[in-house]
C-alpha cells in the first residue's frame, strides 16, 4: 500500500472517531451550535471521501510506483489541504457562533477555498485514469 | 477498468466537483453573509455528493473490481450495465430539476423510480459476483 494511501487511510480514521466523538458529545446533550454539519463533513468528507481518494490512488491504472513528494505532489497537495481545510471547519464553525471575529470569517473562506481546490486537484490526477488498464498515457 | 465503470466514475468526478463547488460557495456565506437566498441550493449540495458522487463512484468501483465471471461476459450483460449508467444520471437530472423548482413532486417521484430502477439493473448485475474462486 503506498504512503499517500495509508496517509489518507489513517486521515480518515482519525476523522472518523471524530466525528463519533462529537456524536457523543450531542448524546450526552452538550449541544454546540453550528456542530450538525461539522459533523456530517467529518463523516462524509474526512472519513469516507478520503478513504475513497486513498484507495482510488492506490487501486486505478497508472499509479506512480514511487512514494516521493516530486512524483506525486498534486495528490499530496491534495491531503495536506482536504486535512487543513476540514479542520479550519471544524474549529471555526461552531466558534463563530460565540464570536464576531472577522479573522473566524476568514478562517472559514480560507477552509472552504483549500477544499475546493484539494478535490479539483484530486479530479484532475484522477480523471485520466479512470480508464482501461492497457490503454497507455501518451506524453506531451 | 470496463468502460462502464469509466462513464460511472467520470460522472461522479463531475457531480463531486458540482456538489463541492456549492459547498463553498454556501461555507463561504457562512463567514461572510453575501447572498443567503443560495441556501436554497442546500438539497442540490447534499444530493449531488451523496447519489451523484459517493453511491455512483462506489457502483463504478464495484463494478470493476468484483469477482469476474471466469467464462463469457465477465461482467455479466454489458447492456444492463449501460442501461443502470443512464438510468441513474437521468435519476439524477430530474432529482437536480425537482430540487431547483423547489421540490417539484412528480419529477422526485420520477428521479427516484429511475434511480431504484438503476438500483435493481445493479444488484442483477453484482449478486452472483458476490463469491469467491476458492471452492
Amino acid at each position: 500500500m503506498p504512503l499517500l494511501t495509508r496517509l489518507f487511510i489513517r486521515a480518515g480514521i482519525l476523522f472518523f472517531v471524530g466525528s463519533m466523538l462529537v456524536q457523543l458529545v450531542n448524546a450526552f446533550g452538550w449541544v454546540l451550535p453550528g456542530i450538525t454539519p461539522v459533523f456530517w463533513h467529518l463523516l462524509i468528507v474526512g472519513w469516507i471521501t478520503q478513504i475513497i481518494i486513498g484507495v482510488a490512488h492506490w487501486m486505478f491504472p497508472g499509479r506512480v510506483r514511487n512514494d516521493a513528494f516530486k512524483d506525486n505532489y498534486p495528490l499530496w497537495i491534495t491531503f495536506v489541504f482536504l486535512n487543513i481545510g476540514l479542520i479550519l471547519r471544524a474549529i471555526t464553525e461552531p466558534s463563530n457562533y460565540y464570536s464576531e471575529n472577522i479573522i473566524l470569517d476568514i478562517l472559514i473562506v480560507i477552509s472552504a477555498i483549500l477544499q475546493l481546490i484539494a478535490v479539483l486537484i484530486f479530479v484532475a490526477v484522477m480523471w485520466p485514469r479512470a480508464r482501461p488498464k492497457k490503454h497507455k498515457l501518451t506524453k506531451k | 477498468m470496463p468502460t462502464v465503470s469509466i462513464y460511472l466514475i467520470r460522472s461522479a468526478f463531475i457531480y463531486l466537483i458540482l456538489g463541492i463547488g456549492i459547498g463553498t460557495l454556501l461555507l463561504i456565506d457562512k463567514g461572510f453573509s453575501f447572498a443567503p437566498q443560495i441556501w436554497f441550493l442546500l438539497p442540490i449540495h447534499i444530493e449531488l455528493l451523496l447519489s451523484g458522487w459517493l453511491l455512483q463512484f462506489l457502483m463504478g468501483v464495484a463494478y470493476w473490481m468484483f469477482p469476474k465471471f471466469i467464462t463469457g461476459k465477465t461482467r455479466g450483460n454489458k447492456n444492463v450495465a449501460v442501461t443502470m449508467f443512464i438510468l441513474y444520471n437521468l435519476g439524477m437530472i430530474a432529482l437536480l430539476s425537482a430540487h431547483l423548482v423547489t421540490e417539484l413532486n412528480s419529477l422526485l417521484i420520477l428521479g427516484r423510480v429511475l434511480h431504484f430502477s438503476s438500483i435493481s439493473c445493479f444488484v442483477f448485475l453484482i449478486w452472483s459476483r458476490i463469491t469467491t474462486y476458492n471452492r
